[in-house]
């Protein structure tokens, strides 16, 4: 729990790079001869290569973020590099499933592999699975919260299948407050289920 | 994660609230707690920011300013 300088050091020097080339090689393929950026091919662009996180400033994060209680962080470690990295909130957010309407849950901020684990970025990704262990990542935490393994998040279109099909969790569909992304929400025998199937 | 331990002395009055709270939010006391030491801190970040902070009635969209010590 929580990051430390080899995982600020691994986004910095290995994710950024792959990324940001990642993300110039999308845009140079949605600009015209004249310049101008094709926004909505943009955005598919980098959702195509499974980067629409691209932009996402990890570092910047935990700066602002480490001493506020209500956010937790964790990485996942492994041949000297953080492999995956996820901070949730613990105390902002309450659920909008019928089930348990306004009972607390853990909220899934970020969360993002690094981009040699994405197979739409990578011919052979190094690991797998890691969504779906930072996802129970945050059912444990939710249980160790005493929200019986509730959570939820807002999720780039990119990963909206993972979240459904992968997870198991209730699409509410987009949400206006949150630039229309789709908010998903895990209920507790959902909870069951995904720690059961893991 | 690392855990301490303290013990805390509550008026009675002051008892019966975190019971209530405990009771109505499903939760533990000690779970009470902690979410009302995590809303503490990110009101107190806030007002030392300089922002205010407000509650606003949804009918009339009054709003009262409160103040937090």
């Amino acid at each position: 729990m929580g990051l430390d300088p080899l995982h600020l050091s691994s986004f910095r020097d290995d994710w950024m790079p792959q990324l940001q080339t990642a993300v110039s090689e999308v845009r140079a393929t949605c600009t015209n001869q004249h310049g101008v950026l094709d926004k909505p091919a943009f955005v598919a662009g980098l959702g195509n290569r499974n980067i629409q996180d691209g932009y996402w400033e990890w570092d910047r994060k935990w700066d602002l973020l480490q001493n506020d209680l209500s956010k937790v962080f964790f990485a996942v470690e492994c041949d000297g590099a953080a492999q995956a990295l996820m901070v949730v909130d613990n105390s902002k957010y309450v659920c909008r499933h019928d089930d348990h309407s306004g009972s607390g849950l853990i909220y899934i901020e970020f969360v993002a592999v690094a981009p040699w684990n994405r197979g739409a970025l990578v011919t052979d990704p190094t690991y797998g699975g890691l969504g779906k262990v930072l996802v129970g990542t945050a059912v444990s935490l939710s249980i160790e919260e005493e929200f019986a393994g509730r959570i939820g998040l807002h999720s780039l279109p990119q990963s909206e299948g993972f979240y459904t099909n992968g997870c198991g969790m209730t699409d509410f569909g987009p949400d206006a407050g949150k630039e229309g992304l789709n908010y998903f929400e895990m209920t507790e025998t959902q909870a069951t289920v995904f720690l059961g199937d893991e | 994660m690392t855990k301490r331990t303290m013990s805390l002395t509550l008026p009675a009055r002051e008892m019966d609230a975190l019971e209530q709270l405990s009771d109505q939010k499903g939760i533990s006391k000690s779970a009470v707690i902690r979410q009302a030491l995590r809303l503490y801190q990110s009101i107190d970040l806030r007002l030392e920011s300089g922002d205010k902070l407000f509650f606003e009635d949804p009918t009339s969209k009054e709003k009262s300013e409160i103040f937090v010590l």
